[in-house]
């Protein structure tokens, strides 16, 4: 349980596109992630406080360390 | 059998007869609900999202029939956007500016500069007493004139 889980979060660092792509059932052509969020929020998979919520994540130094941000 | 409310105050007759009559209230104890456990998370921002700049406000993914306000955090502006409710419809983008209520506006300027180039009064007793320097001026500025025309006079005499 927990190595599919580290396992899972390798995999969502090195390639997040290609996971989120087999979560969500993306298109292919889709790679800017404001695409993706919009394709997500057109096809009903997540709601619009889903959205504003993880995008205030990167405010969150604690995300911002484990994803190498600003 | 009538459930007791804690939340609001139970009404109860007066009349004795009556009262024997009521069930005896049962103590209850609060219990946790689950609800109290999975309590929603709060917006971060109090409902505004907080961007960097305008093109990330502009950029921002918002879905059909949405709107959602931005705060600037390096200016001081605050952005919404709103999404129409079909792809045929273009997103509105606006901007407004925050202005400081309590800081000096242009409004205010003008007000102050009215204030400023009001009038001073003095009062009569100073009025008077300005009169009286000018007088005894004026007196003086006579007095030197008369005496240089008698010097004048004295000059052409001698000639």
């Amino acid at each position: 349980m927990m190595n599919s889980l580290l396992n899972t979060f390798q995999l969502l660092k090195s390639d997040p596109i290609s996971v989120l792509s087999k979560r969500f059932n993306l298109p292919k052509d889709l790679k800017n992630p404001n695409d993706i969020i919009q394709h997500l929020l057109n096809t009903g998979q997540v709601s619009q406080e889903q959205v504003n919520q993880a995008m205030q994540l990167r405010n969150n130094p604690v995300i911002q360390q484990m994803f190498h941000l600003r | 059998m009538a459930y007791p409310n804690n939340y609001y105050p139970q009404f109860y007759p007066q009349n004795p007869q009556l009262q024997t009559m009521q069930p005896p209230v049962m103590p209850t104890v609060q219990i946790p609900t689950p609800q109290m456990a999975t309590q929603q998370i709060e917006p971060l921002s109090g409902g505004l999202v907080n961007v960097r700049n305008e093109t990330e406000a502009r950029n921002y993914p918002v879905g059909y029939g949405k709107s959602v306000t931005f705060k600037d955090e390096t200016a001081p502006y605050v952005y919404t956007k709103t999404m129409g409710f079909s792809q045929l419809e273009q997103p509105r983008f606006e901007k407004y500016r925050l202005v400081r209520e309590d800081a000096e506006t242009p409004n205010n300027a003008v007000e102050n500069a009215k204030t400023e180039n009001l009038p001073t009064y003095a009062e009569k007793a100073e009025i008077e007493d300005v009169r009286t320097e000018i007088k005894a001026i004026k007196d003086d500025i006579a007095k030197l004139k008369s005496i240089k025309k008698k010097r004048e006079v004295i000059l052409d005499d001698d000639e």
